[in-house]
């Protein structure tokens, strides 16, 4: 059977939500960039009508060039984007501890949310509903029933839309990925093993154990700590920032005993620096390689994988130290909102999506749609068109495909309106 | 995935059944042409997606498995959500109606079945997954006589402590003496009894357990088990369905009361049908049993020649008449998914 580490590697957390720095932040790129694209071309759509109007006598017969009037906001940076996704992030834990969820839901309704923004600009959807969509898909994730009406109350939504409506979309942006692993568990796991040493003093573990619980319940999120390192790395540097004798002890005693590579489960090492994010199959090379069988290689290989897993850990203590829990003070400083965090969303509100930033309109449009989609189908007696599906693909789509497709169509009936074909359909 | 394919990429056959909570469709992938199961679950509930729903996806996203039946894709409309499983001709009761005799099946055939279960089972198990509702429904079996665990909507990952769940879950004639009783603090030793149950059934064709409530399953259990006492199982007082009234069976020896079973497999099926949890063999532990000692290979699937062996041992046996896994009628409606 398996052993943790292959394990890992089979979930979905490693498979489709693992990647390298350079992996994630090119993927932030493309999002920014495709978001800006669509929005760009939108926007100069849907110009005033005192713009619309002076620009009259010249229509642009292509329709597919948009005129870089005046118009057109600032965009957000993908370094502005991070920075407010991490804000919102802090604001998603706080509304957590307002309703009092458990470490396991803010948790995996955090990177739920972070998750969803690699893909999507917060340009495209609203932050501010997404978080709330995120705890409250987070608590169903975690088998924990609540009422979408209890729900809603707890923060101030009346209606129950607000937060139905960016369910699907939260789903699908997760690609379907629903179980997130946490390091919570591997946490206790440690400390217990670590309280069977005859020289630890409980005193001293208790508090690192405390101290570690509390970085857990923060910093993984506010940095791309789930992205980059399994949970068994995160624990452990959660636990060195929290004490750092102990979790040397910790890893000295794991590969001490085991000695042949990766067959333990607390340092279940995996990092995923170039894993390439689509399930490649060189997921661990130092793992893979450590899994000699030979018993004289076995001690060796061991050292080669402690070398690699230490390499993970102080990596990632790197990363968690730049966002203490100390650190929840700082998002919520009103001189720090102020300065750094208002800025942007007043960059933001003037650069938003205008077609998907209302929800539950949103929603609403796409129901409208998806009930032509359905009447088309019938008439043409449940054939799927060719068409038809087109038209899903424009719907569901990602923002990029959406926009490619709408620049055909806009051109093709060459008044650069959107045309018909525009699935949100014609500029108001 | 990623709403890059829709509803459309697939052609809705006939109706296979309803599951626990959506229908199931047989269909066909437009492109490939594929068949598969398409479980449609409808969103009109005022709570948006069902939290059985996510709680299945959640799990067969992450449980890839031969022995566990494959989710395909996740296509998500405005108002449905449809899952795309792998197709299976059958479940394991249209199986036992179809090709057993009066329900019984053959002893290799058993065996393999027992085999491919309990690897379902020891895979789960090994990921933290507790199915909770093994019953034959819920075990899909295609032609190539493959078995395969469906149905995850009431399935739920476990952790440490294991105390919170409702008692409301495994289908009664399932359902282990524990949970019976009351516990909420049970683990994986429920999916454990389920398998001998269904292990009995497949050998007589009969359900081990037919009780028609929670105290009437109590009792059928130790008609044959024996009630158990504070001296058999310490703490048995302590749980919430403890009667002190109950009538004092002794224990029915198993190979009597199942005497289709060669001594070891009633060996194995004690192992599994231990009254205490702590007491019930692991699927892990289940699947080294020297029952399974003459299948050849890790996939569970036995070699022909060894299934003339086989049967030849069981006195009065008939012999093997048809191939062990004949196509199941395509109108086979079940709702194991």
């Amino acid at each position: 059977m398996a052993t943790e580490d292959a394990r890992y590697r089979q979930t979905s957390q490693y498979q489709l939500w693992s990647f390298s720095p350079g992996q994630l932040a090119a993927m932030r790129e493309t999002t920014n960039a495709a978001a800006r694209a669509r929005i760009a071309e939108r926007l100069s759509y849907s110009q005033p009508p005192s713009a619309a109007a002076s620009s009259a006598n010249t229509p642009d017969p292509s329709g597919s060039t948009p005129a870089p009037g005046p118009a057109l906001p600032e965009f957000l940076t993908p370094a502005e984007e991070a920075q407010l996704v991490a804000f919102f992030t802090s604001e998603l834990l706080r509304a957590g501890d307002h309703a009092e969820m458990s470490d396991e839901i803010k948790a995996t309704a955090a990177v739920f949310f972070r998750r969803f923004y690699v893909t999507n600009s917060i340009m495209t959807y609203p932050p501010q509903d997404m978080l709330i969509v995120a705890l409250f898909f987070g608590c169903k994730a975690e088998g924990s029933f609540v009422s979408i009406s209890e729900f809603g109350r707890t923060f101030g939504k009346e209606h129950p839309e607000e937060i139905l409506a960016g369910e699907f979309l939260l789903c699908q942006g997760l690609r379907f990925a629903l179980d997130v692993k946490h390091p919570f568990r591997a946490l206790r796991g440690a400390i217990m093993e670590l309280a069977t040493l005859p020289d630890i003093d409980p005193a001293r573990l208790g508090a690192a154990e405390t101290r570690a619980r509390e970085i857990l319940r923060f910093s993984p999120f506010i940095t791309d700590a789930y992205f980059h390192f399994t949970p068994s790395q995160i624990m452990l540097a959660a636990l060195s920032l929290a004490d750092r004798g102990l979790a040397e002890r910790f890893i000295t005693k794991t590969f001490h005993y085991v000695a042949p590579a990766d067959n333990n489960s607390s340092g279940a090492g995996t990092p995923v620096a170039d894993s390439g994010g689509g399930g490649s199959n060189t997921p661990s090379l130092s793992t893979k390689k450590g899994r000699a069988n030979e018993d004289n290689k076995a001690e060796i290989s061991g050292c080669q994988v402690r070398d690699k897993v230490l390499g993970a850990i102080e990596a990632c203590r790197d990363m968690l130290s730049r966002e203490l829990p100390e650190r929840r003070e700082h998002w919520t400083n009103k001189a720090v909102i102020k300065t750094q965090i208002a800025p942007l969303r007043k960059k933001l509100k003037a650069c938003r999506d205008p077609d998907r930033w209302n929800l539950v309109e949103l929603q609403r449009r796409r129901r409208e749609q998806a009930a032509r989609h359905a009447d088309s189908e019938d008439e043409d007696g449940g054939r799927p068109g060719k068409g038809s599906l087109e038209a899903d693909g424009a719907v569901f789509g990602e923002p990029l495909g959406a926009a490619k497709r709408r620049k055909v169509e806009g051109g093709k009936d060459g008044k650069g309106g959107g045309g018909l074909g525009d699935p949100f359909g014609p500029p108001l | 995935m990623d709403g890059k394919r829709h509803a459309a990429s697939f052609q809705q056959l006939e109706k296979l059944g309803e599951g626990t909570y959506a229908t199931v469709f047989k269909g066909r992938n437009r492109q490939t042409g594929e068949l598969v199961a398409l479980k449609e679950i409808h969103l009109d509930s005022e709570e948006g997606t069902p939290s059985t729903a996510i709680r299945e996806i959640s799990l067969m996203k992450e449980l890839k498995h031969e022995n566990i039946v494959a989710l395909h894709d996740v296509i998500h409309t405005e108002n449905k959500l449809m899952l795309v499983f792998e197709y299976m001709d059958g479940d394991l009761k249209k199986y036992m109606d179809a090709h057993g005799e009066r329900g019984a099946l053959k002893p290799h055939v058993i065996k393999s079945f027992m085999y491919q279960l309990l690897r379902g089972i020891d895979f789960c198990h090994k990921n933290r997954v507790l199915h909770r509702d093994l019953k034959p429904q819920n075990l899909l079996i295609n032609n190539k006589g493959q078995l395969k665990l469906g149905d995850f909507g009431l399935a739920r990952a476990f952790g440490i402590p294991v105390n919170t769940f409702s008692n409301e879950v495994v289908t009664l004639w399932y359902r282990a003496p524990d949970v019976l009783l009351g516990s909420r603090t049970y683990n994986t030793s429920i999916d454990i009894w389920s398998a001998g149950c269904i292990m009995a059934e497949m050998f007589t064709g009969r359900p081990l357990f037919p009780g028609t409530t929670n105290e009437d399953q109590i009792l059928r259990i130790f008609r044959i088990m024996g009630t158990p006492n504070e001296r058999t199982w310490p703490g048995l007082s302590q749980f919430p369905e403890f009667k002190s009234t109950w009538q004092s069976y002794s224990i029915q020896p198993l190979g009597t009361i199942l005497p289709q079973i060669d001594p070891l497999g009633i060996d194995l099926l004690g192992c599994m049908l231990q009254l205490r949890p702590e007491l019930r063999i692991s699927a892990a532990d289940a699947l080294k049993h020297p029952w399974f000692a003459d299948l050849i290979g890790q996939s569970g699937v036995p070699v022909q020649q060894q299934q003339q062996s086989m049967t030849s041992q069981i006195p009065g046996q008939p012999q093997m008449m048809a191939p062990p896994y004949g196509q199941v009628p395509s109108q086979a409606g079940y709702g194991g998914y």
